[in-house]
């Protein structure tokens, strides 16, 4: 197969799941475009090293969340390795800079604490999370995605899972 | 059903299907007799599930705009790498003394070799004198043969 074709059989068959998964992880829109793209370039320039047989989701999960966390760290922003432990949700901490419009806000009214609560994760809390229930990985590949063992994602998981529950009952009682 | 009650990493990994097919089938045995767990793990479910009506609610499509971007980035073609540009204008730099350098290496090696070579010395004129015996003395020789000169001890010529 050749590159290009290989590109937009990637991009038509894959694009929509990758940039599903970049907004749940950017939660914003510019920031999720911006994430696809540069995914899809290198793709499109390390296509050859695409395994045939493996799962290409994987692959191109684990470009978006290193290019996400690359991301973060060139801004600045409040990227942990380790795993906040705090109740309380920091505000928007997780959040990029980009702001949401109100339509996308009005879209997504009715699930605003879940939202909310998503928010309030740290950005690797949010991906473990969105790997797991969202995306239905197998805790091998969240590993291989994200860059460590089945049993640290199995103990980080259990934690971000903690935290999101607490910060969907606080959201959803202060809705209320 | 097995005695104690699952942890709650357990119940999570029951409900991920990611526990070996031994423990997975004790988990489920035992939450269809234990209330109280069957209650822990329909909460981890109902997250899973509230996580994943939110992911539909929220799905979109791909924007067109990026499609293009994509293509657009990648109809250019890619710099190469710094270090691959540098080697690149350093070749003819290199290449050309190199090839020069190879050649009178050559030139000059194989000069020096054949003269320092001990060369055979040919006498030309005992081949010549060596064929001028052999066609006078050989009955198919198209040349006349050479007469006979037959001398006297005192010294008169006689054929």
């Amino acid at each position: 197969m050749e590159q290009r074709e290989f590109l937009e059989q990637s991009v038509e068959q894959y694009g929509k799941a990758a940039y599903n998964f970049a907004y749940r992880l950017t939660q914003n829109e510019a920031d999720a475009s911006d994430l696809t793209q540069e995914a899809f370039i290198r793709v499109f320039r390390s296509w050859q090293s695409f395994k045939p047989g493996t799962s290409f989701n994987s692959w191109i999960y684990r470009i978006i969340t290193n290019l996400y966390r690359d991301e973060l760290r060139r801004r600045k922003g409040r990227y942990h390795d380790e795993i906040l432990e705090t109740d309380e949700p920091h505000s928007g901490s997780g959040r990029p800079l980009a702001v949401q419009p109100i339509e996308e806000y009005i879209d997504g009214y009715l699930s605003e604490p879940v939202s909310k609560a998503l928010a309030g994760l740290t950005a690797e809390q949010r991906q473990i999370v969105l790997l797991a229930d969202i995306e239905e990985l197998s805790y091998q590949e969240i590993g291989e995605i994200v860059g460590c063992s089945v049993g640290t994602v199995r103990s980080r998981l259990h934690r971000a899972r903690t935290q999101l529950r607490k910060l969907v009952n606080f959201y959803m009682k202060s809705s209320s | 059903m097995i005695e104690r009650h699952p942890t709650s990493e357990q119940l999570l990994e029951y409900l991920h299907r990611e526990l070996p097919a031994p423990q997975d089938a004790a988990v489920h045995a035992h939450l269809a007799e234990c209330a109280s767990c069957a209650q822990a793990y329909e909460a981890e479910a109902s997250l899973s599930d509230l996580l994943r009506a939110h992911a539909r609610s929220q799905e979109r499509e791909l924007p067109h705009r990026v499609v293009m971007a994509i293509r657009s980035a990648t109809d250019r073609p890619v710099p190469p790498p710094f270090w691959e540009s540098f080697r690149n204008a350093l070749r003819p730099m290199i290449a050309v003394p190199a090839t020069a350098a190879i050649a009178a290496a050559l030139y000059f090696g194989f000069s020096a070799w054949h003269s320092a070579a001990d060369a055979t010395t040919i006498n030309a004129a005992e081949y010549v004198n060596n064929h001028a015996a052999l066609t006078a003395s050989s009955p198919f020789s198209e040349d006349p043969p050479v007469p006979a000169v037959l001398t006297s001890e005192s010294g008169n010529a006689t054929r």
